[in-house]
């Protein structure tokens, strides 16, 4: 939702390493991210604070690591999974990369190299400027009428 | 020569297929179904647009979109596609510079259109292409053609073209066919089939030029009324006779099947009258033991073959036969019942000589086992024969050929004693022949009145006819020419006794002698008919032997052999010189198969009684290179012909064919027909042209004719092939 | 010089019990065939049977074909050409003898002036036509049994 840029961003952990001189902290064992609906999840994560302590960065790696988010319209899901998941949350832009899936429940997913979403906006841009790797898209049919909409998703 | 059924194997695989991506499904619902677009980069402002750009890909179950650019709008599913765009989907290819349309409905436009058709060959290029559904796709300034696309022989162009490949046609608006880049043929409107299914539709036209009717050019129309039913009509100009309609209607069921077909000329120019024919042909089984075979034919005069036939062999036929016939046939019977007669269609032939109409005429035989290898038989006909009288004018006196019945019956006693190396078959029976005769007669004795007078008498003739046929068979294995053959000597004995009977007052309805070959060196009777039997004190001895390859087939067959009288013959034919010599003429076959591409034939018939050849007859022929053949053959028959006869079909390569014929009479010293045809066979249209010049009138004018037939393969069923697709798509029609 | 009375030569084993397949049933073909066969060892069924071979005679085309054409453009002479093409598998459906083509064919002169037996000579060479294939037939299916 775009209110979620208004909440707070928490990041909680098993273990925590601060490292004053880069303001960075390094954070292992079931890392959780949350602003407002979105929660992000990984094996390793690692923030970075700017002089005044504020979170400006997290970045969240696993096999994969996950965030998934509210969409304004219609209530579905969106989630989106990477090797590492880039999370500014002044920007609200999260840098997905390394086999990056975005699945915005009901309309489509996304496959690729490397994905940025806005998490206000949900634009999502795909595909690496070097053009190495492909980006996939994926559009469901679109639904005649609701109910059958409704179907779509349970058979999901 | 019919020309060969649409085959592209002399075409290049098609340019546009280099992008064709195979494995798509090709079946299903397209509105149901996800599409996957992949690309280099996208770029989504907000969830309803998404733009792709570097070899964008939109695939969605068989339908495949690739172009530089492709922009797609989630709400209303559209999508626009720049820069080397490619489609493909079940049916169809197409490459163009810029598209646009919908995923549902699945809709698409696309510009400055190259398209392959998948289903066939049909390719070309559009201004713009609209792709209805699966199967429909509509075009403007448009050019299709079956053959390469960057040879493109022929070509339709059109203003506009819609192509339903669910029922396989293409129609089309102002269309121009071309040949190369000149326009030889304009229509409104065009309707053709775009793959093999049976259509109706124009067929390859026939044009001709000869120097007795001038320009002449037939246009065939198929009709493909159902499974079972077809029809062509052959509307034809002749410049200096005039237009004529021809139709052919055929048709099949379970256990019926034939054909009509004719054709009318209202007033020939030339002849001033009109012209025209029909040929009715009929097969049908009525109960497993019943069928009806037909075959009637007419023709408006008997110049008409002479003037529409397109074959020296229809040219040449002096008698048209017609016939009906009920034909039963049982595990020991066979019987008929019907009428047959013939037509004069050779100027020259007075009427006398016209057969006797046989209507209507019965036959019934049978043979049937009786005791031990003892067989018993009969062989019975009755037949009515008659014949108009010519008109008589007033005062005019002459005789009207004999009509009336005749019944002969022929039952016979039989023994055939067969072993593996050697047979015996004594026959006895006994013919009796009836008749009911009648003839009329103009009679004005010295000047007096004349008299009508009709004559009336009953001829019969019983007797007995018995004969003994043995032979033996010997065998041995033998090496020639390097490989292992079975050679066989046959000797035969053939025994013939029948007692003369004086058969003066007997007329002669269907009765001549027969051309005397091998064959007759065994027959009871050297007339054809019943009308005349032959009295007989003969033996025949004659040897036969045979190379048998491993598999029974027959490398070479040799034959000889002659008849011995011991009789004068004394039944003879008026109006035949009488045959009073001791022997007959040796008879000589050979049919040797040098290899799998030489054969050999040879037959020889000379009489020793009068020191000279009745018959010879030597016949070469080479096949090579798949189907080139070449035959060389001299015939000579006493007083009757003397030929030679020298034809070549020579394959040049893939591509060209030549075809020639020269058949030239020594015994008049001219060539009776002269031939050449050349044939050239392409990718997608084949050209035959053909000279030829053949003795056509029965004063023996020769006529110089030229044919060309052109063929655009893959748009229009070809009348000949019509049969093929008849025979494919109906089993068992032949 | 080496020549010996023909030993019995017999259908091949495979055609012991056949049934015969052929383009037209009322042809005389049809029903002399079964009776040669019948001869050389073989059971003919009326109708097919599982165990029973099959020969099949699917070509059988026999009529006149012009020959020679005289000055005055008309036929002199005809040929009755008699072509078959015929081949034969076994219960299990295994060839037992390759498609093969036989043909035959006998000369015979024209006269116009003298058509009047024209039929009754075409339906006699037919008939011999007829009884030459038969034989011809037979030869081919008991080379086929001796090897």
């Amino acid at each position: 939702k775009k209110s979620d840029q208004e909440q707070p961003l928490d990041v909680y952990a098993n273990h925590f390493q601060a490292d004053q001189g880069k303001q960075t902290t390094v954070l292992s064992g079931s890392v959780k991210l949350t602003q407002g609906t979105i929660q992000g999840e990984a094996d390793k994560g690692t923030v970075h604070q700017d002089k005044n302590n504020q979170i400006q960065r997290v970045v969240l790696e696993g096999k994969p690591a996950r965030l998934q988010q509210q969409l304004d319209d219609g209530g579905g899901m969106m989630r989106a999974s990477a090797h590492t998941i880039d999370y500014a949350g002044e920007s609200a832009t999260a840098v997905l990369s390394g086999d990056a899936v975005v699945v915005q429940e009901g309309r489509g997913e996304f496959r690729g190299e490397r994905i940025v979403y806005n998490t206000a906006s949900g634009e999502v841009t795909g595909g690496s400027e070097s053009g190495s790797g492909r980006v996939h898209l994926k559009m469901l049919p679109k639904p005649k009428d609701p109910a059958k909409a409704a179907d779509a998703e349970t058979k999901k | 020569a019919t020309p060969k059924a649409d085959d592209f194997r002399l075409c290049k695989p098609n340019a546009l297929l280099s992008f064709y991506t195979p494995g798509l499904p090709t079946t299903g619902d397209r509105n149901a179904e996800a599409a996957d677009f992949t690309a280099d980069r996208f770029q989504s402002k907000d969830t309803s647009k998404y733009v792709l750009e570097g070899k964008a890909r939109i695939q969605r179950l068989d339908q495949l979109l690739q172009a530089e650019r492709l922009t797609y709008w989630t709400e209303t599913t559209a999508w626009l596609a720049e820069g080397d765009v490619r489609y493909q989907d079940r049916g169809l290819l197409l490459s163009a510079t810029r598209g646009e349309g919908t995923t549902t409905p699945s809709t698409a436009t696309l510009d400055n259109v190259r398209f392959q058709l998948l289903g066939s060959r049909g390719n070309g290029s559009a201004a713009q292409a609209k792709l209805i559904d699966a199967d429909h796709a509509s075009m403007t300034q448009v050019g299709f053609t079956t053959c390469d696309p960057e040879a493109t022989q022929w070509e339709i162009r059109a203003d506009d073209l819609s192509l339903d490949q669910a029922e396989g046609v293409g129609r089309g608006h102002n269309a121009t066919l071309r040949l190369g880049d000149v326009p030889i043929l304009w229509l409104p409107y065009v309707r053709f089939p775009i793959d093999e299914r049976r259509q109706s539709g124009f067929l390859y036209p026939r044009v001709g030029f000869n120097g007795n009717s001038g320009f002449d050019y037939t246009q065939p129309y198929y009709i493909n009324i159902a499974p079972n039913y077809d029809a062509t009509l052959y509307p034809r100009i002749v410049t200096q006779r005039g237009l004529m309609l021809g139709g052919e209607f055929r048709y099949l069921t379970d256990n019926h099947r034939g054909q009509i077909d004719g054709s009318w000329m209202p007033d020939d120019r030339k002849a001033d009258r009109d012209r025209g024919d029909f040929h009715i042909e009929h097969h049908g089984v009525l109960s497993p033991h019943w069928n009806i075979a037909a075959n009637i034919n007419h023709v408006s005069d008997d110049r008409y073959f002479e003037d529409f036939g397109d074959s020296l062999s229809t040219v040449s036929t002096s008698l048209l036969p017609s016939s009906a016939y009920l034909l039963g046939h049982g595990a020991h019977w066979t019987a008929s019942f019907g009428g047959d007669r013939y037509q004069i269609t050779d100027p020259t032939l007075n009427d006398i000589f016209e057969p006797y109409r046989r209507l209507p005429r019965a036959t019934f035989e049978a043979d049937v086992g009786l005791v031990g290898s003892l067989r018993g038989g009969v062989k019975s006909e009755f037949v009515s024969f008659s014949k108009e009288c010519q008109k008589f004018a007033p005062g005019e006196t002459g005789v009207c050929p004999a009509t009336g019945e005749r019944l002969d019956l022929y039952p016979y006693l039989s023994l055939p004693l067969e072993g593996a190396s050697w047979f015996l078959r004594p026959e006895v029976g006994v013919r009796h022949t009836r008749y009911e005769v009648e003839q009329d007669s103009r009679v004005g004795p010295s000047g007096g009145p004349v008299v009508a007078y009709e004559h009336q008498w009953s001829p019969r003739r019983t007797l007995p006819i018995s004969s003994v046929d043995a032979g033996l068979f010997f065998e041995r294995e033998t090496q020639l020419w390097g490989t292992q053959y079975t050679q066989t000597l046959e000797p035969r004995l053939y025994y013939l006794n029948v007692p003369y009977r004086d058969q003066s007052d007997i007329p002669l309805f269907d009765t001549q002698p027969v051309s005397f070959d091998y064959p007759q060196l065994f027959t009871t009777n050297r007339f054809t008919g019943a009308d005349r039997q032959m009295d007989a004190k003969n033996l025949t001895v004659a040897l036969t032997t045979r190379l048998l390859e491993s598999n029974g087939a027959e490398r070479l067959s040799a034959s000889f052999g002659q008849i011995r009288y011991f009789d004068d013959q004394r039944v003879q034919l008026p109006g035949v010189n009488a045959t009073d010599f001791s022997s007959s003429a040796y008879v000589g076959e050979l049919d040797l198969r040098i290899s799998d591409r030489w054969r050999l034939k040879l037959a020889d018939h000379w009489d020793p009684n009068k020191d000279r050849t009745d018959l010879s007859a030597v016949s070469v022929q080479h096949r090579f290179l798949g189907d080139g053949v070449v035959n060389l053959s001299y015939r000579y028959r006493r007083d009757f012909l003397e030929q030679t006869d020298l034809s070549a079909l020579v394959p040049i390569n893939e591509v060209w064919r030549l075809i020639g014929r020269w058949n030239y009479s020594l015994r008049d010293e001219k060539t009776l027909e002269g031939l050449f045809g050349i044939e050239h066979d392409s990718c997608c249209v084949a050209w035959r042209l053909l000279a030829r010049r053949y003795v056509r009138t029965a004063e023996g004018k020769a006529n110089n004719a030229l044919y060309f037939e052109l063929e655009f393969k893959g748009i229009g069923a070809i009348g000949q092939k019509t049969e093929d697709f008849l025979r494919r798509g109906i089993l068992g029609y032949q | 010089c080496g020549f010996h009375l023909r030993e019995q030569a017999n259908v091949p084993d495979a055609l012991r019990t056949v049934y015969l397949e052929i383009a037209d049933p009322g042809s005389r073909l049809h029903r002399d065939l079964p009776g040669a066969l019948e001869r050389a060892g073989a059971k003919v069924l009326e109708a097919p049977a599982p165990e029973a071979a099959t020969l099949r005679i699917p070509v059988s085309s026999l009529g006149p074909e012009p020959l020679s054409v005289g000055s005055t453009a008309r036929v002199r002479e005809y040929t009755m050409r008699y072509r078959v093409e015929f081949d034969a598998v076994d219960a299990a459906g295994a060839v037992v003898i390759q498609r093969q083509q036989i043909e035959l064919s006998r000369d015979y002169t024209f006269d116009e002036t003298q058509a009047l037996g024209v039929a009754a000579q075409e339906e006699e060479l037919r008939r011999q036509l007829e009884r030459d294939m038969v034989q011809a037939i037979l030869r081919r299916i008991e080379a086929a049994g001796r090897h």
